[in-house]
């Protein structure tokens, strides 16, 4: 229950659950997604760099259940996920980040993209939208924590995107370190408890990807 | 005086079974019988009236207990086997008796006999031909919807606090509220008023429901707030349920900044009860946290934290 699952090959739950994913591009490349299940079927609700996506699960992901959300709240989240799905703004590649309206209730669909984002910082923002405090403790995160050599700057070449767009809001938190907040509990997670499971969680990933 | 339930290992592998010499499968399976036959008789009865035997020769065990007793455990042996046992401790031993005897392989006996003259009752051929045991699922007697009231209100008071909507010839509803609310309720005496409520239906008489107070609605919202509600109920999924609170809200909002404000208030007041899924509390804390500070919006959405706090806390 409490694994890391290979999404496509392992996961035999039939209840719904909501689980954050991780994908391996190829070598360089790591994409973080939101899986979800619903009704016994499989979906990856992502950030693809351009758009934002509720679709049937296609991509090669592991997950985990993340400890944060209650198991009587799975439903809300879902919804939450779908809202967001149905008033992205796919012109300026703009998501919600979980909250839908400025605090003067002007509609955010209707206004100009603040921020570009990954699709971690995606995941996070939709995440932060659940909660009533922070998912992350961001201010863990700054420009010297980088660990993956050039991921960001691979990141943006790969999904077209302007490095200074994405550099702020992204705060170079991997998809590696996303999935590894799943094992814990308390949120703000901070990022020495992620540092903590990395490795572990590197390991269980490569193994994982290996089965074939 | 005292009655018994007998459970006999009669064959195995077709060959008549003696105590004194068991193959270790057999064993096993009687061993495994009798320990689910003590589980099953001492969830029921305490350890000091029950007594257990074995008997010599055959494979053969016995619970005796006081009559009164052994009938509490019969009527639930029979419920069980029905599937209207609610008592997991019992029935999971139970099942682990079935499971022994719907071995090829065993011939099992099991007789309950309420006094020593009469006939014993067999219960083997219908525990071995049911289906798995397992304890009924105890649902929640009621159900909890949010519903739209409107009527006259003639009448509010009372030791606890409640107001009438009299719909003339006799019929008449009662709505529950707390003094507080009372207190400000009586304002609207002798005027038309719609009230959004938390409905307790009984879920075996649907006739039968109870109202609770949560907030009046003023006229010019009630009637998209009704249309709502009545489309919310008639939804059984939950996440599509959940899913229409969000395009309820967007399209509050959409019409105009202030609309969705009070609409958005109206129902943060009207859901805030701790008889709501968890996930419906959570849905409005999702939507309305943009607001935190908006004096619409912030003592609503304060007090419905509380009651999720709350409720989480149960879970």
């Amino acid at each position: 229950m409490f694994d890391i699952i290979r999404s496509k090959f392992e996961s035999d739950i039939k209840l719904d659950f909501v689980a954050l994913g991780y994908a391996q591009v190829d070598e360089n490349n790591s994409h973080s997604s939101i899986i979800i299940q619903r009704n016994k079927k499989l979906f990856e609700f992502h950030y693809t760099g351009r758009n934002v996506e509720y679709k049937s699960l296609r991509n090669d992901y592991c997950h985990k259940f993340t400890a944060t959300i209650h198991p009587d709240e799975i439903a809300s989240f879902i919804a939450m996920c779908i809202n967001i799905e149905k008033n992205a703004n796919p012109r300026y590649g703009f998501f919600y980040s979980g909250q839908s309206y400025d605090k003067d209730g002007n509609h955010l669909s209707s206004q100009e993209p603040g921020e570009v984002m990954t699709c971690v910082g995606f995941c996070l923002n939709v995440l932060k939208g659940f909660f009533e405090t922070d998912y992350l403790h961001y201010q863990d995160w700054n420009k010297s924590s980088i660990e993956i050599p050039n991921y960001l700057e691979q990141y943006c070449e790969s999904h077209n995107l302007k490095i200074e767009e994405v550099e702020n809001s992204h705060r170079r938190i991997t998809p590696l370190e996303l999935l590894s907040s799943c094992f814990f509990e308390n949120i703000p997670i901070k990022k020495s408890e992620i540092d903590s499971k990395k490795d572990e969680v590197s390991e269980i990933l490569k193994r994982k990807f290996s089965n074939n | 005086m005292t009655s018994k339930i007998q459970i006999s290992l009669k064959r195995a592998n077709s060959e008549t079974v003696n105590l004194k010499s068991m193959s270790p499968e057999a064993l096993d399976a009687f061993l495994a019988v009798m320990s689910s036959l003590k589980t099953i008789a001492l969830s029921v009865a305490n350890e000091d009236e029950v007594n257990f035997k074995i008997k010599e020769g055959s494979a053969l065990g016995v619970v005796e207990a006081p009559k009164s007793k052994m009938a509490l455990i019969y009527k639930e042996l029979d419920n069980a086997i029905k599937g209207e046992s609610d008592d997991k401790i019992f029935t999971s031993g139970l099942r682990r008796i079935q499971e022994q005897f719907q071995r090829d392989t065993f011939d099992f006996d099991f007789h309950y006999y309420d006094n020593l003259k009469s006939e014993p009752i067999a219960l083997h051929r219908r525990l071995k031909n049911t289906s798995r045991i397992t304890a009924k699922r105890v649902k929640s007697s009621y159900l909890y919807k949010p519903k739209i009231l409107q009527g006259y209100l003639n009448q509010i008071g009372g030791k606890d606090p409640n107001y009438h909507f009299d719909y003339g010839g006799g019929h008449k509803i009662t709505i529950d509220c707390s003094k507080e609310e009372a207190d400000s309720i009586k304002n609207y005496l002798y005027k038309d008023i719609n009230s959004f409520v938390v409905c307790k239906e009984a879920d075996k008489n649907k006739m039968k429901e109870n109202y609770l107070h949560k907030v009046i609605i003023e006229k010019e919202y009630t009637g998209d707030i009704k249309t709502f509600i009545r489309a919310y109920n008639q939804e059984n999924d939950l996440v599509n349920k959940l899913t229409s609170i969000h395009d309820f809200i967007d399209e509050s909002f959409s019409k105009k900044k202030k609309y969705g404000f009070e609409i958005l208030s109206y129902i943060l007041k009207g859901f805030n009860d701790k008889n709501y899924h968890l996930s419906e509390l959570k849905t409005l804390l999702v939507i309305s946290k943009p607001f935190i500070n908006h004096d619409k919006i912030e003592l609503a959405r304060k007090s419905l934290i509380e009651t999720y706090n709350e409720k989480k806390l149960k879970l």
